[in-house]
């Protein structure tokens, strides 16, 4: 068997078991991957959608086909909407928010000053902190009697806020206390992304004489694509499901002011124990999210390359 | 003679084969000696109340040499859903603490196993009438009382001394809620930048149907229809909404108790008056010992009503150990140890012959204030399989109008979503 002129073997020259074999290795080594992928993901919705048809109870283990019951019941229920609305309202305020600003805090740590590291330490710390020790701490912050906030707030001459007691400011307080945790997470990202970027492209733009601001817009951000298409996804799926922040701090109150779709999956499979109902209301979640990232995939498809 | 490789190999396998069978032939020891492990899962109760259950899991050991009971203390806010994941999940549970009004709701689930062939019929009447109503379902005895509950208004001595305040202390004489909400405006104290240093009135269970249903059944309320099939007219009646609105009112308008509940208020000296169940009288003596205390009854509205009903112990139908985990229960229920259970925990008693074994305890403060309560004006919860849904969904009101909301607007929201479950469970 001669080799070609590039001195690899040409493709009709290779025996049938290379050339299988040539086609199965990447199946191959993506096989575990995919395979856990549908033993813990697929699996699971499979399962959920199919239980959401069911009307079950779980502790007596009792199962009545219902078809689309449960659906009819969710659509029918004025809390799902409520749930819905807060959801959508949760995930429009806090992604955007934990994006620009863990995009700026991520260009701010970017730069060569001493003292840089602690600074990007500093801002990480909320990261590695439990969600619900957090919760807990932001818990005490915000009690309307004696918390931290309010005494913060006197020293201002701001008169006491109810925070968490209050059905028209507890999804402000939930979504502070969530940007805070997690944006040192998604500025290590983006630090990653930033750092990627090819020293050439500044240099080519300083010599061509663009402003730091220009710079940013025209050539930073560009290429940061990629980066920001995975935070934004990633993050929207988190916040989907986040739930243990109203769990811990307001049990989805006041007033369901904090109940999320996520919420009221846990409260009717581990209140309630109607796993059917409440994998409808997942199953409805999930089509929201799919709805989600596939238009934040086609909003951001990446249009620069390097 | 030579031995080839073959043979030894053999003669080797051989060998190991028959120690094998003669390991695996050899008697196996008797059942009687095998360790049985029963898994109890109980409310966390803290000092000195644990000590019940840990002495009834001691005692079991050293009579039952061939069981080990592995005990887990779960917090009382995680506590039925921990227990409700277990018995969905079939293991990790033999036998469990029931809350009274739950009994009709594990019925319905049918996850208690039957108790009456286990239970002496002689020894079952000992057990107060209607404490063993709560524990019989379709005609079954799913669980076995251990504890009852009742609620008087502690207060701290010298605080309400130096107000000038003289609490009543007999039953008849009891205050009406207006004049509680009265002495707690007086005892209320703030400091010089606004922050209350003492809290006028706070309540044990501040969110829980348990506490609150009492003050709107006494101004006249129902908690459901008399057949059980809605509440609808009843939980939002303007009885109902009026009272509720109350309370509401104690932690808003008038800001005398705190929105957010403080651990050990009243132990700490952060609170003057503190309506809380019997239990309490131990808890405070032994962790506040310098805490000077007296009771004064349940304030009223129309007329008096009291909260009442607490632990049973149930064992799961799908236990595989049912005789030694019936054998538990009992331990924990019968007579003897009921009396030790109310020596140190100082719940209510369930058995009359606990009750005649301490005579000089109910005639005399703090508890002959529990027991006229109990006798006189306690309403118990419910009964109906609907009731963990049922106090979610008020307690969720509740915790709104704590918060701020309105009592009416929140009372209509939870009885249209808990007649929405009890049309389900009708079905």
């Amino acid at each position: 068997m001669a080799a070609d002129r590039w001195g690899g073997l040409g493709e009709e020259r290779r025996s049938p078991p290379a050339r299988i074999s040539r086609v199965a290795a990447p199946y191959l080594f993506i096989g575990p991957a995919l395979l856990g992928l549908a033993l813990f993901k697929l699996y699971p919705i499979l399962v959920g959608l199919v239980a959401s048809l069911f009307d079950y109870e779980a502790i007596s283990g009792r199962r009545a086909w219902i078809g689309l019951g449960n659906y009819r019941e969710l659509f029918a229920d004025a809390l799902f909407w409520r749930a819905c609305w807060n959801t959508f309202l949760f995930n429009a305020v806090v992604t955007p928010l934990q994006v620009v600003l863990a995009l700026g805090l991520a260009v701010l740590v970017n730069r060569r000053l001493p003292g840089m590291t602690a600074f990007r330490s500093i801002f990480f710390v909320p990261a590695v902190i439990s969600l619900v020790v957090a919760s807990i701490i932001w818990d005490l912050i915000y009690n309307p009697d004696n918390g931290l906030a309010n005494s913060l707030l006197a020293v201002l001459g701001i008169p006491p806020q109810p925070f968490l007691v209050s059905a028209r400011q507890a999804m402000g307080a939930v979504i502070a206390m969530v940007t805070w945790k997690g944006v040192g997470y998604w500025m290590v990202i983006f630090l990653a992304g930033l750092q990627a970027i090819p020293g050439v492209f500044r240099e080519a733009a300083l010599i061509d004489g663009a402003s730091p601001w220009q710079f940013f817009w025209r050539v930073t951000l560009p290429l940061l694509v990629r980066t920001i298409v995975f935070v934004v996804v990633a993050d929207t799926a988190i916040n989907f499901l986040l739930f243990a922040p109203m769990y811990i701090m307001t049990q989805g109150g006041p007033s369901d002011s904090t109940t999320v779709l996520m919420f009221e999956v846990y409260r009717n499979a581990f209140v309630y124990f109607r796993l059917g109902y409440a994998s409808a209301v997942s199953t409805v979640l999930l089509a929201l999210m799919l709805i989600v990232v596939v238009l934040q995939f086609r909003v951001l498809r990446p249009r620069v390359e390097y | 003679m030579g031995m080839t490789r073959r043979t030894f190999v053999k003669q080797a396998i051989g060998g190991f084969g028959a120690g094998l069978g003669a390991a695996t032939l050899r008697p196996r020891p008797l059942a009687a000696q095998e360790k049985i492990t029963l898994q109890y899962l109980s409310v966390a109760r803290g000092e000195p109340r644990r000590q019940a259950i840990l002495q009834v899991v001691e005692r079991f050991g050293k009579a039952n040499p061939n069981v080990k009971v592995e005990l887990s203390e779960v917090p009382f806010d995680q506590y039925f859903q921990k227990v409700s994941v277990a018995l969905a999940a079939g293991s990790g549970v033999d036998a469990f603490d029931v809350d009274s009004p739950l009994v009709a709701h594990y019925g319905h689930q049918d996850v208690l196993l039957p108790l009456d062939e286990y239970v002496d019929k002689k020894d079952w009447e000992d057990f107060l009438e209607q404490d063993r109503q709560i524990a019989i379902y379709n005609g079954k005895i799913l669980t076995l009382p251990w504890s009852s509950s009742s609620q008087a208004v502690f207060y701290n001595v010298d605080m309400l001394k130096e107000a000038g305040i003289t609490p009543p202390s007999s039953p008849d004489k009891r205050w009406t809620w207006a004049e509680l909400l009265d002495a707690a405006k007086k005892l209320t104290r703030k400091a010089p930048d606004g922050t209350t240093q003492v809290y006028g009135f706070v309540v044990e269970q501040v969110d829980r149907p348990y506490q609150i249903l009492p003050l709107l059944q006494s101004n006249g309320a129902q908690a459901i229809s008399p057949d059980g099939s809605k509440t609808t007219g009843f939980l939002n009646s303007p009885e109902a909404v009026e009272a509720l609105q109350f309370y509401g009112d104690l932690y808003n308008k008038h800001a005398v108790s705190p929105r957010k509940p403080i651990p050990d208020a009243f132990g700490r000296g952060q609170a003057a008056l503190f309506l809380a169940n019997s239990p309490h009288v131990n808890q405070i003596r032994r962790l506040f010992p310098q805490t000077k205390w007296a009771l004064t009854p349940h304030p009223f509205f129309k007329k008096p009503v009291t909260p009442t009903g607490a632990w049973h112990v149930g064992v799961f139908k799908k236990t595989k150990h049912p005789k030694e985990a019936a054998a538990l229960a009992l331990a924990y229920s019968n007579a003897s140890q009921a009396k030790d259970n109310f020596k140190i925990m100082n719940y209510t008693p369930v058995r009359k012959s606990t009750f005649e074994a301490f005579p000089e305890e109910f005639k005399q403060p703090p508890n002959s204030l529990f027991y006229h309560e109990i006798t006189n004006t306690a309403i118990r919860r419910p009964s109906t399989p609907a009731w963990r849904e049922y106090e979610d969904l008020l307690r969720t009101a509740i915790r709104n109008v704590i918060d701020g909301a309105d009592a009416r607007k929140e009372l209509d929201t939870a009885i249209s979503r808990i007649d929405a479950v009890l049309a389900r469970y009708k079905k």
